[in-house]
């Protein structure tokens, strides 16, 4: 999958209206073919994380930049193949109960595909495939196929979506905060499933989140947006313990750790946070909020620039 | 007299229905002292909201009061006519109540409710004119001073929250329930807010119950931490004892379950779930998911007990 410098705006106001808000600005990023990998999208409230998802999924077009998945444009599929790439790449989302048809047990949720896609030969077979997809994700068949979604629990509805995707086998999971609806000490059901994706069903995942502690436990790259732009990227391990966008900074060193022994020293100083966020920023789009802000941050957009080996940041200080 | 600034003597809230009650709160008890901060966590369904409600008595049918009693500076507020807890309530004690963000009436302006509140509660404005005040209470909470303007309905949801932070925090109340008052922050502002609640503490003298399912933020911020599950109280340390020897089987799963960035690994989930409150289980609550589970527990609820000076369990395997 190649996500090629896509930007994304949407426009605000009414028909005559000139103003619009960019999304996505300038973004790429690519999951590589023949090895299965675990990439974090990270961002707060409007960093375009999931406009970008959206975007991977043909849910919405680039207003510019291209979406390749092997090569090809999935906007110049034809139908045939934009069916075929819908089934190669599926996802996952926040809230279950939105993806889950209220009136339906799992069973329903589960014979779709099978029939849909002919993954079985029978019912008695199709039945089977059911039960041990369940089995995949460590759910019990006989108490779960027959409930509707609303007797069991955010874990077990999670897992049950993701036993529906692994019948379908695609090639790359999105995965939009998967597991920030259920509890904390209910989420390892579903955070080793989405590990074991590699391993047992050579599946990639694009993990998009704001919660970097519950990524780190699972993946192994980070990109991380702001306002729609990459402020920086590489493997998480570098850049949890080497930060060096001063925005990334902030984030790692604010992001709360279970260990009252090593507690947050010093103060934030928070300024104004809530820019207005349909306002243009000209240049680097943290320049207004930066501490270390040179002249040059106003005018001109940093280049995402290379520091060591697989780690990135868009920073002016650095290109 | 009492040092405890609140005592909470085997509190009892139940929700109504048109069968048994939930049991939601069940014979909690706890003190918050002067000038600390108190971190209660627990998981959905442990009653943790309504055990805020039901503290300032700010319940309504089908929740009541089924039994207990709530000690401010020694006097139950339980017990009081409705214009005494009236006098007690924001003036003394603060709710931030979970969504804040849909307690501002939408169309006053922001500067307006915030003066409206001082003037209710009789607070004298120390720093002289009462729009430069407002300004840095706005500015505490990452706010501009702009926001002041503005009707409540044109901010975001976020802004929101932080405007009645900043209300509560004007009235300069003794005691400050804060139930999980960053939700839906971003983690920069979420830092911010929880300093704030610290500076509270340590420049007014303000004390602060900080309900939350986030651990990490409490062991950022908070003297001592009490765990409640499925409506009791089942420990009470000093914060850094509760993370260096976590007595309660619950607290130890708990705090297994959170991730961290000092350390890659997925965090272990607790198997099971939490009991049906409208029939809760004879014995201890967490039984079926115990792992040193013994006969004694099946049968008879262990009651919380001091078993060391500052040290609350109620448990046989720790006692």
């Amino acid at each position: 999958m190649e996500v090629r410098n896509v930007t994304k705006t949407f426009p605000l106001g009414g028909l005559i209206s000139r103003k619009y808000v960019t999304a996505v600005e300038n973004v790429s990023l690519t999951i590589p073919e023949n090895r299965q990998v675990i990439i974090t999208l990270a961002g707060e409230s409007g960093s375009g994380k999931t406009t970008i998802a959206n975007m991977i999924m043909g849910f919405t077009k680039p207003s510019s930049g291209e979406i390749l998945f092997r090569g090809e444009n999935i906007w110049m599929m034809n139908r045939e193949e934009r069916r075929d790439y819908r089934k190669k790449v599926q996802a996952v989302f926040q809230d279950p109960f939105e993806s889950l048809n209220p009136f339906y047990r799992i069973r329903h949720v589960l014979m779709g595909p099978i029939k849909k896609l002919k993954l079985a030969n029978s019912q008695t077979e199709a039945i089977k495939l059911a039960r041990e997809s369940l089995l995949d994700v460590n759910l019990d068949p006989d108490e779960v196929l027959d409930k509707y979604p609303h007797q069991l629990s955010g874990g077990q509805r999670q897992r049950a979506m993701l036993a529906r995707v692994f019948l379908i086998k695609p090639n790359l999971l999105i995965a939009d905060e998967p597991v920030s609806m259920i509890d904390v000490s209910l989420r390892a059901g579903v955070l080793n499933i989405i590990k074991n994706l590699e391993k047992e069903y050579e599946m990639s995942c694009l993990y998009v989140t704001h919660d970097l502690s519950t990524a780190y436990s699972i993946s192994d790259y980070i990109m991380i947006l702001y306002l729609g732009s990459v402020m920086e990227e590489g493997n998480f391990g570098t850049v949890i313990k080497d930060p060096r966008h001063p925005y990334v900074r902030t984030l790692i060193d604010s992001i709360p750790q279970p260990n009252p022994k090593s507690r947050w020293k010093g103060k934030v100083r928070l300024q104004d946070i809530e820019i207005a966020r349909l306002e243009r920023i000209t240049g680097c789009k943290f320049h207004n909020r930066c501490p270390e802000a040179m002249p040059i941050c106003s005018r001109e957009t940093p280049p995402l620039t290379d520091l060591d080996n697989d780690h990135k940041a868009a920073c002016h200080l650095y290109a | 007299m009492s040092p405890q600034l609140l005592e909470v003597n085997n509190l009892k809230v139940y929700h109504g229905t048109r069968t048994v009650p939930v049991r939601a709160v069940d014979g909690v008890s706890f003190a918050v002292k002067q000038g600390e901060i108190l971190g209660l966590a627990g998981e959905s369904g442990c009653g943790k909201s309504t055990l805020a409600t039901g503290i300032l008595k700010i319940i309504t049918p089908p929740t009541y009061i089924a039994g207990g009693e709530v000690l401010f500076r020694g006097k139950n507020l339980l017990t009081m006519s409705e214009k005494e807890i009236r006098s007690i309530r924001w003036r003394h004690i603060a709710l931030l109540p979970q969504a804040s963000m849909n307690a501002l009436n939408p169309v006053m302006k922001i500067h307006s409710q915030i003066k409206d509140g001082m003037r209710a509660h009789k607070v004298e404005n120390p720093e002289g004119k009462s729009e430069n005040y407002i300004e840095m209470l706005l500015r505490s909470v990452a706010l501009s001073p702009r926001v002041a303007k503005d009707y409540a309905c044109e901010l975001s949801g976020g802004m929101r929250q932080r405007a009645i932070i900043a209300m509560a925090l004007a009235v300069r109340p003794d005691l400050i329930i804060a139930d999980e008052p960053t939700s839906a922050l971003d983690v920069v502002v979420q830092r911010g807010v929880l300093e704030m609640l610290v500076d509270s503490k340590e420049k007014l003298g303000s004390s602060v119950l900080l309900i939350s399912h986030d651990i990490a933020i409490i062991s950022e911020v908070a003297d001592r931490l009490a765990i409640i599950y499925a409506g009791k109280i089942i420990e009470i340390q000093k914060i850094i004892d509760i993370f260096d020897e976590p007595l309660h089987p619950y607290t130890q799963g708990l705090i297994a379950s959170v991730p961290s960035l000092q350390k890659k690994r997925i965090p272990k989930s607790i198997p099971g779930l939490p009991p049906d409150l409208r029939n809760p289980p004879a014995g201890c609550r967490f039984y079926p998911r115990c792992q040193h589970a013994k006969d004694v527990c099946r049968k008879e609820e262990p009651e919380l007990e001091e078993i060391e000076p500052g040290k609350y369990v109620a448990c046989y395997s720790s006692s």
